[in-house]
């Protein structure tokens, strides 16, 4: 498992935060999502062997917001 | 506060609450109802769905957040025994409606920390309601959504702890909930998404809406410190400048009195002007006939005095006028009714 951090653009209200949180969770591999909507970042815990980076932020993308990896 | 600003409210609702929080609360409806009959949705999915999901899932919501209205005004009344508390709270909206305004308008990224995200747990909750297939579940989301606020709905909460009042808070908020009801319905019923740029236009106006409001909230805050720097006081003095207007009022003023009744009604304070000697015993009699709300609230900051009279009851205020001839501004305790005594 790692953890890394993505920043997010797009988001309009908190409750936007709990759209991706909820999207990210539901995938396969993907431990822990914390999306903190003041600042703009989320921090994704995941297996790196079952998700890649690109994979986030396609599923990210997909439901309507700009993703970048950060650390 | 009067019926005509809970329609404020209403409509605030109405043009700009659903929409600011339907991308989370409109999407999890949808997913609710789709767990429950997913083959029925589909396939009716171009005509509409499912009226009785929706329509329980907004009564919920309904209840829930009049009953947080409720608690929020009640939590807003054990502080409110000084005026100077009511000032220091209805200047906190002000600066929060104008935060949540500036973050809507994407002022700069520091105002997006006025937005108070719900804790984790909170929205997982949420969330996996959302997921269940029982036949209650749309109304459990309804009622957990008072757990994940948008941004308008915050401020409605935050004026609802300023009111003060239990009564008031739960009316402030059964009116914005209500009015955000029919935007809810006809997108979950037809399960259809709002454009990006449409939803952009819409918050815009519920930018400019949040910032009206809290210039009409900072207006009432400047009348209850006793100041009479209010906006509408600046407007007559302007108007007064070029139209003459003073000897209008001085023909307004009646003869100085040391008894007065001041009939409490739900639109204000009647009579709202009336004259007293400088430095003379004044007393007042509060006679509540139809005023319910913050109109209850008796209140002269110059003076200290605040009396809250009851629907039905009534009270009496005595008081020493002060020696410098002057206005002295009275008002309910939010400062939305006024009035004004003449010291001559």
């Amino acid at each position: 498992m790692i953890k890394k951090v993505f920043k997010i653009s797009g988001m309009h209200c908190a409750s936007c935060a709990m759209n991706i949180d909820g999207e990210l969770e539901d995938t396969g591999g993907i431990k822990e999502s914390n999306t903190n909507y003041a600042k703009s970042q989320t921090e994704v815990e995941f297996d790196p062997e079952k998700v890649s980076d690109k994979a986030i932020t396609k599923i990210i993308k997909k439901i309507g917001y700009q993703a970048n990896p950060i650390s | 506060m009067g019926g005509t600003n809970l329609i404020a409210i209403f409509l605030t609702g109405l043009i700009t609450g659903g929409l600011t929080c339907l991308a989370v609360q409109g999407g999890l409806l949808a997913a609710t109802i789709a767990q429950r009959e997913e083959q029925r949705l589909k396939a009716n999915l171009k005509k509409g769905g499912n009226a009785l999901p929706i329509i329980s899932f907004l009564i919920a919501k309904l209840t829930a957040y009049t009953l947080l209205g409720l608690l929020l005004g009640w939590f807003g009344s054990l502080f409110t025994l000084s005026i100077t508390a009511r000032v220091i709270m209805q200047i906190a909206v002000v600066v929060f409606m104008l935060g949540t305004a500036a973050n809507i308008l994407n002022v700069h990224p520091i105002f997006r920390y006025f937005v108070i995200q719900p804790p984790k747990f909170l929205t997982r909750l949420v969330r996996k309601q959302s997921k269940s297939q029982d036949i209650f579940a749309p109304a459990i989301l309804g009622g957990f959504t008072i757990f994940i606020p948008c941004g308008t709905t915050q401020a409605m909460m935050a004026l609802a702890i300023a009111s003060g009042n239990p009564l008031l808070g739960a009316a402030i908020l059964f009116a914005f909930v209500l009015g955000t009801s029919p935007v809810f319905f006809t997108l979950g019923y037809f399960a259809t998404r709002l454009g990006e740029a449409m939803q952009q236009k819409f918050m815009k106006v519920a930018a400019a809406v949040l910032i009206v409001l809290a210039i009409y909230n900072l207006n009432n805050a400047i009348a209850l410190t006793g100041s009479n720097f209010t906006l509408d006081n600046l407007g007559k003095g302007i108007y007064c400048t070029v139209s003459f207007c003073d000897s209008v009022n001085a023909q307004g003023t009646q003869n100085a009195v040391s008894e007065e009744t001041i009939s409490i009604e739900s639109l204000g304070y009647f009579p709202n002007s009336f004259t007293v000697k400088s430095g003379s015993k004044v007393t007042l009699h509060l006679v509540n006939k139809t005023g319910a709300g913050c109109v209850q609230a008796f209140t002269i900051p110059s003076l200290g005095i605040q009396k809250v009279v009851p629907v039905g009851g009534s009270d009496v205020v005595t008081f020493t006028a002060p020696v410098q001839p002057g206005q002295i501004p009275f008002m309910c305790s939010m400062g939305m009714y006024r009035g004004v005594i003449n010291v001559i």
